[in-house]
């Protein structure tokens, strides 16, 4: 007997979406404060917060719940 | 007989009393104002403004902060000459001053047309973008002037700079 598909990892679509449009909207922010040219020091701030705000968004991204087969379990 | 030591046209007077007797004044695209220059090195900035409340590196950025006086100043790199000149208005970017600072009738609160009035359809420009919770947009002149402009298209900052730092994108 086996458990089919059950103990697959699954991704919420609704929480995917939400880092997805979140992801798109920093990257066009990131571009166009890339292409000024002259910048001013809370350009240079938003540049690194727009930067680590991505690296965790994708980070967030490739995340898939947790396997059916450990939820409940410690360890 | 005493004489006494007059200091008050002296670099060193200027060094000690600068952060209080600064006028701003006109700007002069590429330039500056008629003190405050591009070109200028940090001991000539520190006898107009005075000692900057923070100093600031970034890639290829050295930056004074002035935020009592709304001024933040770039020498590109630390030793460097001045090549930016940013002046905000009250409030903006954590000054808590703003500078008396115009540039061809255009001052702070200025609209995106008046600026464009005064001196034509601009070579950059971008935005709107969210920048530290506020959406701001920008436009630049090869000159070496740039005004960004708050969410009501106003201006809250004026830039001037070296205009052999002007590239187009």
């Amino acid at each position: 007997m086996t458990s089919g598909q059950r103990n697959v990892r699954k991704r919420n679509p609704k929480r995917a979406a939400s880092f997805e449009q979140q992801l798109a909207t920093a990257r066009t922010t990131l571009e166009e404060l890339r292409r000024k040219s002259q910048k001013i020091p809370e350009d240079n701030d938003e540049l690194e917060k727009l930067e680590a705000r991505m690296k965790h968004l994708r980070k967030k991204l490739a995340e898939k719940s947790e396997l059916h087969a450990r939820q409940g379990k410690r360890h | 007989m005493h004489t006494k030591l007059v200091t008050s046209n002296s670099r060193l007077h200027a060094v000690h009393t600068g952060s209080k007797t600064w006028g701003a004044g006109r700007l002069m695209p590429g330039k500056g104002t008629s003190d405050l220059q591009v070109g200028q090195l940090a001991i000539d900035v520190e006898a107009i403004l005075g000692t900057p409340d923070e100093k600031r590196e970034f890639a290829s950025q050295f930056y004074y902060i002035y935020r009592d006086k709304g001024v933040d100043v770039d020498f590109g790199e630390p030793g460097g000459r001045v090549k930016r000149l940013v002046f905000y208005d009250a409030s903006v970017a954590g000054h808590s001053g703003g500078a008396r600072v115009s540039v061809g009738g255009v001052g702070f609160g200025s609209s995106r047309a008046q600026a464009i009035k005064a001196f034509g359809m601009p070579d950059v420009e971008g935005g709107p973008v969210r920048v530290a919770n506020r959406k701001k947009s920008w436009i630049c002149y090869a000159s070496g002037l740039q005004f960004e402009f708050n969410a009501r298209g106003r201006v809250i900052i004026i830039m001037v700079f070296d205009p052999r730092l002007h590239r187009a994108c």
